[in-house]
């Protein structure tokens, strides 16, 4: 309906039909700046598709968008490199394994699925969490022991810092530490290359969040629930968890407009349920 | 609704007798007197055949001239307002969406929506239909009126509330949704009266994406199924189940197919067949980030934009050492084309210049025109690329803010100052360029069919009719 962040003062409701000539050219005042994210990867997607539609409605807004890890996020924030941090945890609070980031603001962005993921010749479709324990500590390393073939697993670890280690390490494994070295271990260092080593390892296991799920790899159902979005609102699938965007302080000028996009309802029930992510009033 | 009628006639009455309370007789007996009285008086009025403008429409209907108001015969302006009508113990009632209007003839009261108003004139019969007086009751049933070229103009359609994103889906109607905290509502709007329909609510679906000729359009529900509903029947059919993500969709030019970008980072181009609901890829190139996706109209040629994020590094075993960098060189949006006609298909970046490319359009899936943005501090251009990777300015006038295609010419909104955008048509075969309208700086949402132009301002969307501007939503 209307643009974005026009100044008030130009807000005029009269619609002028100027016969001849156009006025004298001048740019028109409109949101200027530039916004410099970094951090999660699972929130990359949602990110550059937000980044999109925002600059339609403000051209003059220049969005730099990148990922490495959540860790990274309120890292670069607080390095003074960008103006948000995307993490994929509340980085204002301690959680186990990360200290709280001191003066930064956690402002939510969406929830976020993450799912526990197999490579396409793996037979298994669901794992109870005490399955997924024994395998991701090493305890399990053959298929035949959870109802799968007679094949070595091989699991494969996000690095330290990931965000998507963090909630499946709290959620799905339920705090049980990960193994962290073996013939047929792991670890890599994105959500993009986790998809790329579950698709093409035989056997392997992975984790990863929900969007990035595709038809060369299988999600499995834990605990006999799939990682859908229903299922999380019925409260039967536990692996998930709020993504946010950390400011340094109260977000302001651009970068509080860009930030009150994703978090609009047209953002959140449209483009950001396309990317299978779930809307923040969802889960309320 | 009945039920309705039948209570406003009742309170009516009930009014009516409150004023003769104790005497039933006499108030019957007055009533009466009054109703031949005035049956009496009518006889020296005229009736004459008056057009009104009834929602845009010439309409003839019966008139009269009485102590200086104009009267209207209920039955003919219910007919052209399309109010429903029922008689219930001598009361007249016409309602229209939630309104009413009760009256009986020979008695200066009337009840509207249940609350009694006084007439300065009761309610007549003249030539054996009954005329009442039309200010009244076109307000009481929610209606506006003006004159219009020396006519009686008549508005009873209630626009549309918080409609945005107009887009057309043939020269009468578009499509315009309307958001909410939990759903989007799509509506078909008849741009001439502004009259609505609800044609789909929906919970996370995408927008819905008109196919040529449009008859139908095309959408995608939150789980990535497709979906196609027919304008005319609001028939709507499952395509596929698949539940991908796709991003984009975007018709063949002979609606037989929807071609999508697919996968979180809309890696692959894909195709469903409409009527198989088949799905197969037709670039799958390993090149993340494309969008903007236009289809020549033998598709072969696939136009789209390519992002290339920075790149970030950290080390993290040391996590109070923010060793996080953020490499930018590399960053970049270009325009590429994939021309699948060819013996060896492979994409190629048209251009290299670091620029925002924004809106993003190709009619023939082989020059490509999108609006550049070059810094924060300069002003905005409208830029086409050829397939051999020539560029040219198209149009540099203001700063511009939207593009759209409609038709082979494209359509610039552009700030032109402080107070005014201006909207210009461009021809890119010619590269001629004309000045269309000078409209309001808060105008966006720009929608173009032939000559019709849908604009968003602040309290609505105004379509542009014959040079003026006429709102379609409120």
């Amino acid at each position: 309906m209307k643009k974005w962040f026009k100044p008030a003062a130009l807000i005029a409701l009269a619609v002028s039909l100027t016969a001849g000539g156009a006025s004298v050219a001048s740019a028109a005042s409109s949101l200027k700046g530039k916004i410099v994210i970094n951090g999660s990867s699972a929130l990359l997607p949602l990110t550059l598709q937000a980044k999109s539609e925002f600059q339609k409605l403000n051209p003059k807004v220049k969005i730099s968008a990148s990922a490495v890890s959540s860790i990274a996020g309120p890292q670069s924030v607080r390095k003074g490199i960008a103006d948000i941090g995307a993490v994929d945890w509340d980085a204002s609070m301690d959680v186990p394994g990360f200290k709280k980031f001191d003066g930064q603001v956690a402002n939510p962005v969406a929830v976020t699925v993450f799912t526990a993921v197999v490579n396409k010749n793996v037979s298994v479709s669901n794992l109870t969490t005490k399955q997924l324990q024994d395998i991701f500590s090493g305890k399990v390393t053959n298929w035949k022991d959870v109802g799968g073939s007679d094949a070595n697993i091989v699991v494969v670890n996000r690095k330290f810092g990931s965000g998507t280690r963090v909630n499946f390490q709290l959620k799905a494994l339920e705090g049980k530490d990960f193994m962290t070295k073996g013939d047929n271990y792991k670890e890599t260092g994105s959500s993009g290359d986790m998809k790329t080593a579950i698709e093409t390892t035989p056997n392997a296991i992975g984790y990863i969040d929900l969007p990035y799920v595709t038809d060369k790899m299988k999600a499995l159902s834990i605990n006999g629930a799939a990682p859908t979005e229903k299922n999380v609102l019925n409260g039967t699938y536990k692996v998930w968890g709020i993504g946010y965007f950390m400011t340094k302080g109260q977000p302001t000028g651009a970068t509080k407009a860009f930030i009150e996009y994703i978090q609009s309802a047209k953002f959140q029930n449209g483009s950001l349920k396309k990317l299978k992510f779930i809307p923040l009033a969802a889960v309320k | 609704m009945v039920m309705k009628k039948a209570i406003a006639a009742t309170i009516l009455a009930a009014a009516l007798g409150t004023a003769a309370a104790g005497t039933a007789g006499a108030a019957q007996l007055s009533s009466a007197a009054t109703a031949k009285a005035v049956t009496a008086k009518a006889v020296a009025l005229t009736v004459k055949q008056s057009v009104f403008v009834v929602n845009y429409n010439d309409v003839q209907v019966r008139t009269a001239l009485s102590n200086g108001e104009t009267l209207v015969s209920v039955r003919d302006l219910s007919a052209a307002i399309g109010a429903k009508l029922s008689a219930v113990n001598g009361y007249t009632t016409l309602t229209l969406d939630s309104h009413s209007f009760a009256f009986k003839t020979g008695v200066k009261q009337a009840s509207v929506d249940g609350n009694i108003i006084n007439l300065n004139q009761a309610a007549k019969v003249l030539d054996g239909t009954a005329f009442v007086a039309v200010k009244p009751l076109v307000q009481a049933l929610g209606g506006t009126m003006a004159l219009k070229d020396g006519k009686l103009a008549i508005n009873t359609i209630k626009l549309l509330a918080g409609g945005d994103n107009a887009r057309f889906v043939n020269a009468s109607q578009a499509i315009v949704s309307v958001e909410t905290d939990a759903k989007r509502t799509d509506y078909l709007v008849d741009v001439a009266t502004g009259k609505s329909a609800e044609l789909l609510s929906s919970e996370g679906g995408s927008d819905l994406i008109v196919a040529p000729g449009g008859a139908k359009a095309a959408y995608t529900d939150a789980e990535g199924a497709v979906y196609v509903i027919d304008l005319a029947s609001k028939q709507t059919k499952q395509i596929t189940s698949d539940t991908s993500i796709k991003t984009e969709l975007v018709w063949s030019a002979d609606g037989s197919a929807i071609y999508f970008l697919q996968g979180d980072k809309g890696s692959v181009i894909a195709k469903v067949d409409i009527a198989t609901g088949t799905i197969s890829k037709v670039v799958e190139d390993k090149v993340d980030y494309k969008s903007a996706l236009s289809v020549s109209p033998d598709g072969k040629k696939f136009a789209y934009l390519v992002t290339t994020p920075p790149k970030a590094t950290a080390d993290g075993t040391d996590l109070d050492k923010d060793t996080v960098a953020i490499d930018a060189s590399g960053e970049q949006v270009q325009v590429n084309l994939y021309d699948a006609s060819v013996e060896k298909p492979a994409a190629v970046a048209l251009t290299s210049a670091k620029d925002d490319k924004l809106f993003v359009v190709s009619p023939d899936g082989s020059t490509v025109y999108y609006v550049s943005v070059a810094d924060e501090n300069a002003n905005a251009t409208v830029v086409s690329v050829d397939k051999d990777k020539k560029t040219a300015t198209l149009l540099a006038e203001g700063d511009v803010e939207e593009l759209v295609l409609s038709g082979g010419k494209l359509y610039v909104l552009t700030a032109v100052s402080d107070a005014e955008s201006a909207i210009y048509e461009v021809d890119p075969a010619t590269a001629s360029k004309k000045l269309m309208y000078n409209v309001s700086a808060s105008a966006s949402g720009l929608a173009v069919n032939g000559s019709q132009i849908i604009i968003a301002l602040e309290d609505g969307l105004y379509v542009n009719a014959n040079g003026a501007w006429k709102p379609v939503t409120r």
